[in-house]
């Protein structure tokens, strides 16, 4: 009964790492094989970067591209996600530098809040709204974070990536990183709920 | 006075490290300090439990919607981009071998112009300026049409990359 389970749980990896053996030798099956198998995780990332669904598709295509590019350069000791996400995020990276650079450096703008937009968790009204209204608009504020925030963010709490796994991949120091976690975290809440200033202590 | 000014410093400094706190990205030593921190101030435990609840719901966000045939139509464009690049290499190799051709031709009539040009002008009935003349016709028509190759690859290659 338990056997099948183990069998699948040890062939699961072991089927990635062939798809990539293979993929190194050129075999394009393998492609769609890895693509199917990535493709939720890499599309979020890019949405979360580029922020317009075409343009993530559009990247999504050229990053797979650029895998094959250097696939024979990829080690195949490491872990396919974090390469694969850097491959993404350096093209992500390039289109905003070319098409919108205001947004690599946008500050918030002041003042901004999402507060009236957000449903409040007050009891009468918590209850009526729906989970999915919430995270739209938790999406929609996480899209008005600077990228710099922005890609931190996703990396560690959608894409579950430790902070040193992260630092890694944005090649940055393990402090920046949770200083971007951090400033990233604070920027949220204030646009979420700017009124819940809270005074010194006592 | 003083201990009011320390107790205000300190919670500043603990508010300042609630984000990270909150996700558990603190040093033991520094979570343990904000744990003990939290448990006599009410704002820093309101906007902690805040942090810790923004964190947890963007853990659990719904990816998006994926579009129709994502993986099929990036497999496609994956193989036809390799294809056209597989064609470009072949174009610019059967170029290089057309242009190398072309220099070891002249380079051949060269040669034996020089070493049997008075020979190869009394078998055909020429003069010495004659068979100049023809060995430049015949150098500027291989030119040409190294030229006239080489512009038609490239106007291949532009016309392929704007379908």
């Amino acid at each position: 009964m338990i056997a099948p389970f183990f069998t699948a749980v040890q062939e699961a990896p072991l089927m990635a790492e062939n798809a990539l053996i293979r993929l190194r030798r050129g075999d394009l099956e393998a492609l769609t094989e890895l693509i199917e198998e990535h493709q939720t995780r890499l599309y979020r990332f890019l949405l979360r970067l580029v922020r317009e669904p075409a343009t993530a598709e559009d990247l999504f295509q050229q990053t797979w591209i650029k895998v094959m590019e250097k696939i024979r350069n990829y080690d195949p000791n490491r872990d396919f996600t974090p390469w694969l996400l850097t491959v993404a995020r350096n093209l992500a990276l390039d289109h905003l530098r070319r098409y919108r650079p205001e947004s690599l450096d946008e500050p918030l703008s002041s003042g901004d809040s999402m507060a009236e937009l957000l449903p409040t968790t007050g009891e009468d009204q918590g209850a009526a709204l729906l989970a999915g209204e919430r995270s739209e608009l938790l999406v929609h504020a996480l899209h008005q974070l600077p990228v710099l925030y922005r890609e931190v963010l996703t990396l560690r709490f959608e894409e579950d990536l430790k902070l040193e796994e992260i630092a890694v991949l944005l090649s940055i120091p393990l402090s920046t990183v949770k200083s971007r976690l951090r400033r990233g975290l604070e920027s949220m809440r204030k646009l979420l709920a700017p009124d819940l200033q809270v005074g010194s202590h006592g | 006075m003083d201990k009011d000014k320390h107790n205000d410093n300190n919670h500043q400094k603990i508010r300042a490290s609630l984000a990270l706190a909150a996700v558990s990205a603190l040093e033991p030593a520094a979570q343990s300090q904000v744990e003990a921190h939290l448990e006599s101030c009410e704002p820093c435990r309101k906007e902690f439990s805040a942090l810790r609840g923004l964190a947890s719901e963007l853990r659990v966000l719904p990816p998006p919607v994926l579009a129709f045939g994502l993986a099929q139509r990036t497999s496609a464009r994956v193989r036809a981009e390799l294809a056209a690049r597989s064609e470009r290499r072949r174009h610019n190799l059967v170029l290089l071998m057309v242009t190398v051709f072309a220099w070891i031709d002249t380079l051949i009539i060269l040669a034996i112009a020089r070493m049997f040009g008075n020979d190869i002008a009394r078998l055909l009935h020429v003069s010495d300026s004659q068979l100049t003349f023809g060995f430049v016709v015949y150098w500027l028509v291989a030119v040409a049409a190294t030229v006239a190759l080489t512009g038609h690859v490239g106007r291949v290659h532009r016309q392929r990359r704007l379908v």
